[in-house]
Formats: C-alpha cells, structure tokens, sequence
C-alpha cells in the first residue's frame, strides 16, 4: 500500500465514525428535546382539566363554610377589559366635557372669583377634573380629542364669572351633570378598565358636588345632598 | 478468521454502549410520561382506610356570579345600617347628628330596596341580613373599643372603653359610608353587564356625597385633603400642632405621693375631609377608635368586600 491509499483508507474510516457520532448526537438531542417537552405537556394536561369547570362571571372561585346547597351557576360571558369601538365614542365625549369643566374652574380662578384657601381648594378642584381628562385621554389613546367640547363651556361660561354664591351654585350643577354623565356611560360601557376608571372619578365628583352645594349655601343636609341634574348628552353638546 | 477492526463503522454501529443504553432509557421514560399525561385521571374512589372516620362532606362550588355580587352589596348595606345603628346607641349622639345618622339608615334601606330588585333581576334570591363576615370582623371589634371588654388570647391588659364615644361614633358613621362608597365602585368591574354597574355606582356616588357631608359636619373647614392640595402646588397655609403630653409625672416628689395623671389625648387627630382624594380609592378604610394609648388610637382596617365575604348561591341568613 502506497502512501496515497493508506490517506484514502484513513479518510474513509474518519467518514464513517463521523457518520455514527451525527447519529447519536441527533440521538441525544431527540431524546433531550422530548424530555424537555414533559413539563409543557403536563401543564397543558392541567390546564385542560382546569377549564372545564371555568364558567363563572370574573372566573374566580372560592370555598364558602356558610353555603348549604350547591346551585347551578349560570354561564355568563366574561366582558372585554379593553374598550370597544363604542366605548371610544363614549369616552371620547366625557373627556371634552371633563376639559370643559377644568377650563370652567379655571375662569372662575382667573376673575379671582374666591381667595386664600378657598381659592387653592377651588383650584385643586379643577385640576382634579385635568387628571380625570388625562386619564380618559390614555384609555382612549390616539383617538382621543385631548380638546375641550366649546359648546360646553360656552352654555356655561357666563355662570362662571359671578360672584362666589353663583359660581359655587353652577359648579355644584356642573358636577351634578358630569356625575349624571358618567352614571349614564357606566350604564353603556363594555370594557371593564373604562368602567372602572368612570367609577373612580364619579365617586369623587360625588364629593365636588357635595362641597360646591355646600359653598353655595346648602341650608339642609337634604340640599347639601341635592344630586338633581340631567345628563350631558353628545347630541346637546356634539364634539366638534 | 479476520478480527474486525475496533475502528470499523460497523463496529462502531452494532456496539451496545453506556451511552446507549441511557440514552434508550431516557427516551422510554420520556415516552411513558408523556403516555401517563395524556392518559384519563382515574381517581380512586373508595381509598383504603384504617379505623372508623367520618366521611368528609364536599364543600360545595362557590361561584361568583352577577347576583351574588348583588346579594353581597344588599348584606353589606344591612351591616351598614348596624354600625349606624351602633353609633346612635353607644355614641351619646346629639340630636342633630342623630338626625343625621337616622337620615342615613333610611338612605342604606332605600339602596336595599334597590339592590334587592336587581339581585332578582340577575338571577339571585333576596339576602334580608347582615354580612356575618364583616359583621364578625369589623363590626364585633369596634364594638368592644367602645364598651371594653376584658384580656383575650395573649392580650396583657383588659381592652378599656373609649374616652369619647362621641367621637368615636361620628368617625364610625363617616368611616362605613366611605367603604360604602369603596365598596360600590370595587363591584364595578367584576360584573358582565354594563346595567349591573350603572346599579351599583347609582349607590356608590350617594355613599360618598353622605360621607363627604358628614365630613363637613365633624370640621366645616376640611374641604379638601391637605396632600391634595399641596400635590396640586397650590400655595395652601399649613398649620402645624404641639403634640400634647399624655401623662406628667412628677420625679421630684418623694415616694408614696400621687403621680398626677391627665387624660389621655391624641397626638395626632385623624381629619376627615369631604374630598380626601382625586380618584375613588380602593384601599382599606382605617377606622380609628377607643381610647388612645401613647398618643394614638387603636385603629381597625374596614375592606371592600372579596371572596371570603361573598354571599353564594345557596348561603342562607339562618345558616349563618
């Protein structure tokens, strides 16, 4: 055997031992592949086990030591979080009214209609309507206005700019409205991250009626309560 | 005969390795779980038992529909009116903050009212009492801050009774609307129906006008949450109070003389305020109440009702 055959024997043995360690390493990677799939698969086993009984309104469960008999729950449909198309048109009108309303106060500030403390409280007030704008203006995203409905704030400018009784009695109905508003969107909403935001700024513009009623003269604790208001609608005040 | 050669593929190929073997095992243990995982769950029915046990009853499911929702809002309500009610009888009311708080039970059993028409509505049998959970952890406690109530567990000292029920009781009111304000809104988003929600936040914004007018009762001057106003950079005027000295002793007197004691006081008074925040808050109402101990009261966290204080399908007022 010359040297030229003995490199073309050595090449081939080389050929074939390469060819065996492919296989096993394909081998090993196989078989550390299923055993890798193990965890997924039994997670996918419990999970399908766990859905069967899934069929409540938040999909949520719990043990109740008090319970005596077992009823039938009924299968709702669990609501979107996000809003809906309609939704957006809803939320869309309440934060220019919300801006109608922080521009209100803002007048009222401007013709130094209250002074000292009263005057940063009716301030804060305000700006609490700012937040809830803002906060409506990053559920709706790009869609939103970010401006304030004109048709508003010119119905209502003029009480604005009277003396502290007036202007406390019209900021009273403003919130009164606004509270109104939200009750009737909340009524309308599909999303539940809309409706609970709406929630937490018609509590609190609750409260803002409360005080304006209060500054305005509420003699009673019935007035001083007085929630009587209509609604704003987007047919009386359209978004332009 | 010709001794294949170790370096022969063939060889190679038909050697039984360790490395095999593992490698077959492996995958006969890979291919048994999976087998395993997807076979059916047969649960053994009757397991082997040693002595005589009784059989543990199965708790039943408790699921959290539309009208339990409901039914829980309606028992909250009618604890509600107990607290009230617990105001008027320990907290030496006068009669216009009795008015007031008689305004304010008639005000929860309207919503009652109310409520109860929805819970049919979504399906639910009328709740006519309490909830025993709020009423066996909220309410039974304060209870005790006002009356007393001797050491329990590992308590050092009997539990005193309060220094001020009138303050205590004007706080208590004040502290059950505003949770029921909490509360209202907290059930918005776990209903389906947009109707459902407008339900309970037409009895959410009344809870908080009641709240925020009985804070303007206890202080006219609190409109506002002094953070609130200061977060809005508005230039507000901040006073600051001494915080008082609870007890004077006197070191210098010779032993067997009295220590003069004075009245125990707070160091700093909770203020409540008509709008104590910007958005509606979730968080526990801290109900402070009973006489204060170093200068601060005792002070119990009221929460919006969850799971464990539901009131299920099938829970009845005699059962509880």
């Amino acid at each position: 055997m010359d040297t030229q055959e003995a490199a073309h024997t050595q090449a081939a043995e080389q050929t074939g031992m390469d060819s065996a360690l492919r296989r096993r390493i394909l081998a090993a990677g196989l078989s550390g592949a299923a055993l890798s799939l193990l965890p997924w698969l039994g997670d996918r086993a419990g999970a399908a086990a766990g859905t069967a009984t899934a069929d409540t309104t938040a999909g949520t469960t719990a043990g109740s030591g008090a319970t005596t008999t077992t009823v039938a729950a009924t299968t709702t449909t669990a609501p979107p979080q996000r809003p809906t198309d309609a939704d957006l048109e809803l939320l869309t009108f309440v934060q220019t009214a919300e801006i109608a309303a922080r521009d209100l106060y803002a007048l009222a500030i401007t013709n130094k209609v209250y002074s000292g403390d009263l005057a940063a409280s009716i301030k804060t007030i305000g700006e609490s309507h700012e937040a809830y704008e803002q906060a409506l203006s990053a559920l709706i995203g790009r869609l939103a206005p970010n401006k304030q409905n004109a048709a508003l704030f010119k119905a209502l400018q003029g009480d604005f700019a009277g003396s502290a009784d007036t202007v406390s009695a019209a900021a009273g109905a403003l919130e009164n409205a606004l509270v109104a508003t939200h009750l009737d969107i909340v009524s309308k909403l599909q999303g539940t991250d809309a409706a609970a935001l709406i929630a937490s700024i018609l509590v609190v513009e609750g409260r803002h009626a409360v005080v304006m009623n209060t500054l305005a003269g509420a003699k009673t604790l019935a007035d001083q309560l007085s929630d009587k208001a209509d609604a704003y609608t987007s047919s009386d005040y359209p978004v332009k | 005969m010709i001794e294949p050669s170790t370096t022969d593929p063939a060889f190679i190929d038909s050697q039984i390795s360790r490395r095999g073997i593992l490698r077959v095992g492996g995958l006969t243990v890979a291919l048994g779980a999976l087998v395993a995982a997807c076979a059916n769950e047969v649960a053994d029915k009757k397991p082997a038992r040693i002595g005589d046990a009784p059989t543990p009853s199965t708790l039943p499911e408790a699921v959290v529909s539309d009208a339990v929702i409901f039914r829980t809002a309606v028992s909250m309500h009618y604890s509600f009116i107990d607290a009230h009610k617990l105001s008027k009888q320990l907290g030496k009311l006068t009669a216009d903050q009795s008015a007031i708080i008689d305004a304010y039970i008639t005000a929860n059993q309207e919503a009652i009212k109310e409520l109860q028409t929805w819970t049919a509505k979504a399906g639910g049998e009328e709740w006519t009492c309490a909830n025993p959970r709020f009423d066996r952890v909220i309410l039974g406690p304060i209870k005790a801050r006002f009356t007393g109530r001797p050491k329990q567990g590992a308590e050092e000292t009997d539990v005193p009774p309060t220094d001020d029920p009138n303050r205590d009781a004007m706080a208590l009111s004040h502290g059950i609307e505003t949770l029921a304000a909490a509360t209202h809104q907290s059930l918005v988003p776990q209903l389906s129906q947009p109707e459902y929600r407008g339900a309970v936040m037409t009895q959410g914004h009344k809870s908080a006008r009641r709240a925020a007018a009985l804070a303007l009762f206890i202080n006219p001057d609190n409109l506002l949450s002094p953070g609130n106003v200061q977060t809005a950079n508005i230039e507000a005027t901040t006073t600051t109070a001494a915080a008082a000295t609870t007890t004077t002793q006197n070191i210098a007197q010779s032993s067997g003389g009295a220590t003069t004691t004075t009245v125990p006081t707070i160091a700093n008074p909770t203020e409540y305020y008509a709008i104590p925040s910007q958005f509606g808050i979730l968080s526990a109402v801290q109900q402070p109440v009973g006489i204060p101990s170093s200068g601060a009261q005792f002070s119990i966290n009221m929460e919006t009702p969850s799971l464990n204080s539901f009131i299920y399908a099938g829970q009845t007022c005699s059962a509880t």
